[in-house]
């Protein structure tokens, strides 16, 4: 559907160049819920902007639907943007229009009938559930509405694939998670591919299929979303995944010596269902504290972060330590 | 007193307000047919515009600063044989449309450059987003969400233009100006003077008025 070949993107600045992409490799299958998600600064939104060259890429090849989009001129980029569907972190609706006459704008650029227009209208309105705003202007609309409004405006010319530039930033959670459904139904009954731009791990965990981490840059990490969030290998999507579990207290940081050591224990899928911390207890002489902890659904499966105090004889920890590495539960110690 | 009553002195006014009010709107019109095409090109090629054409921004801003700097009063002799040229004289009330109009151009390209600079980056990219040409973007987009700034711009011009027109009476023009030099400044008729400036007032705040409902009414915002 999308793919994306050894882009970059470099901004001239007044004393240094500053390289926004480097080398980003990618490919986005139809139907996909595809989530990029990185720290702001990482390039991201430069990212999906190279897709419908908003940005233009300094080296590099887009291929949507096996086209390469580099190749096209202006005003054939133009008519491949109409194919694009694109919503907004601040929503960008048209101010001085209504919200069907918002909704109108990219059909009437396309030089859909007005007929038709007015009909898709309905359609879509109904979809985003909005049909007692059809007259309203965007003012007397409320941020989740508006989004709303944004997403029927970049289906409005029945896109193949929809770009969505932090969509949720902007709402509360509540909003977002509507906003998410919104999405999620959009894909499942159009099968429209979804590709997400987002600094919220919420975001990735509640509807993308896949992600791709991004630092500085580059795509640190990528691949179906259980899999990179249950064996997370960078430092980055570490500290993602820790963002959904939990943080440690301070007070839980000053206590620990040689005999009360702090682990973050992670752990993915089937062995979330087995008593692993209690065959290590009756196993080693060592104590296990349980501070914090919780079990995370992440699309289909399930994935555990404990925090946990170990108290004993140092070399028995070590060993209690090994047993729970051959079960295949990743022990990170905690230090202060 | 130089009119027998003040029946004639009425009238005599209210024929000038007339032509004050024709020469302003007729300056209005054309200046702004001028300057909004002047404006829209110094926002779209203007730096991470939609057009961008830095040289050609640079330039033109140049001309309309050069247009913006030459005092009216200096313009209105400059332009005597333009005006000649087009009209086939420099006296009078339609003969001053000429003057006005030009002196007002490179305001309204201002004005208008500044109510299209309000207008949201991101409702821009939006548009671009979407398939739209650059076309579409100046008439869908930039200058229907910057209405109700562009409106209140040319209220401004419109109310400049009043003042500009009673200056241009004493060289030749003809509205209220002219009544004010004529028969009040010239023939010491201070009663007059105080009529033209009363009406003058009074015309710039209807117009005041009407320009800012209006852009009430526009205002979506």
């Amino acid at each position: 559907m999308i793919e994306i070949k050894g882009v970059y993107k470099e901004f001239k600045g007044k004393s240094n160049n500053v390289e926004a992409l480097k080398n980003i490799n990618m490919h986005i299958e139809q139907g996909d819920i595809f989530g990029i998600i990185g720290l702001s600064g990482a390039g991201k939104s430069t990212l999906v902007r190279c897709i419908n060259r908003l940005e233009e890429p300094t080296k590099g090849e887009v291929f949507i639907k096996g086209k390469n989009i580099m190749a096209l001129n202006s005003a054939e980029l133009r008519e491949m943007r109409k194919k694009i569907g694109m919503i907004f972190q601040h929503f960008n609706l048209l101010n001085s229009r209504t919200v069907a006459e918002n909704i109108a704008y990219p059909m009437e650029i396309a030089k859909v009938p007005k007929e038709d227009r007015e009909k898709r209208i309905d359609e879509l309105l109904k979809l985003v559930e909005l049909e007692e705003k059809r007259e309203s202007y965007p003012s007397q609309l409320s941020g989740g509405q508006k989004q709303r409004v944004g997403i029927a405006r970049a289906l409005a010319n029945h896109p193949d694939v929809l770009l969505c530039d932090e969509a949720t930033s902007a709402l509360d959670p509540k909003t977002t998670q509507s906003i998410l459904k919104l999405l999620k139904k959009i894909n499942e009954t159009l099968g429209l591919t979804i590709v997400i731009i987002t600094h919220e791990m919420e975001v990735i965990k509640q509807i993308c299929t896949k992600v791709a981490v991004m630092e500085a840059g580059e795509v640190v990490e990528s691949g179906p979303v259980p899999k990179v969030f249950a064996h997370p290998t960078h430092p980055i999507t570490k500290s993602f995944v820790q963002n959904i579990s939990h943080d440690i207290p301070v007070e839980l940081l000053n206590r620990i010596d040689h005999n009360r050591q702090l682990f973050r224990l992670s752990f993915e899928g089937i062995k979330t269902s087995q008593p692993i911390l209690s065959r290590m207890i009756k196993k080693y002489g060592v104590e296990a504290n349980i501070l914090l902890g919780g079990i995370d659904h992440l699309q289909q499966t399930f994935i555990g972060s404990l925090i946990i105090e170990l108290i004993g004889e140092e070399g028995e920890i070590k060993k209690a330590v090994a047993f729970l590495q051959e079960s295949d539960v990743e022990c990170e110690v905690i230090s202060q | 007193m130089i009119f027998q009553n003040p029946t004639q002195a009425f009238w005599l006014l209210l024929a000038e307000t007339g032509n004050t009010l024709y020469m302003v709107f007729a300056a209005t019109l054309i200046s702004t047919i001028i300057g909004m095409p002047l404006g829209v090109i110094l926002v779209i090629t203007d730096k991470g515009g939609i057009k961008e054409k830095l040289q050609l921004n640079r330039i033109l801003g140049t001309v309309v600063n050069i247009g913006r700097s030459f005092p009216f009063a200096i313009l209105i002799v400059a332009l005597i044989p333009f005006t000649r040229l087009i009209i086939g004289t420099s006296l009078g009330t339609t003969a001053t449309i000429v003057p006005l109009s030009i002196a007002a151009a490179p305001f309204v390209a201002r004005v208008i450059e500044s109510s299209l600079k309000e207008v949201d980056k991101g409702i821009v990219e939006a548009a671009v987003a979407m398939g739209s040409s650059t076309w579409e973007i100046i008439t869908k987009v930039l200058i229907p969400e910057a209405m109700a700034s562009i409106i209140l711009g040319i209220t401004l011009t419109v109310v400049n233009l009043i003042g500009y027109s009673a200056m241009a009476g004493t060289v030749g023009g003809g509205g209220l100006g002219s009544v004010a030099i004529q028969y009040g400044y010239y023939r010491y008729d201070v009663s007059l003077i105080i009529a033209t400036v009363i009406l003058l007032i009074i015309l710039v705040q209807i117009i005041q008025w009407i320009g800012n409902n209006i852009a009430k009414a526009v205002n979506k915002k």
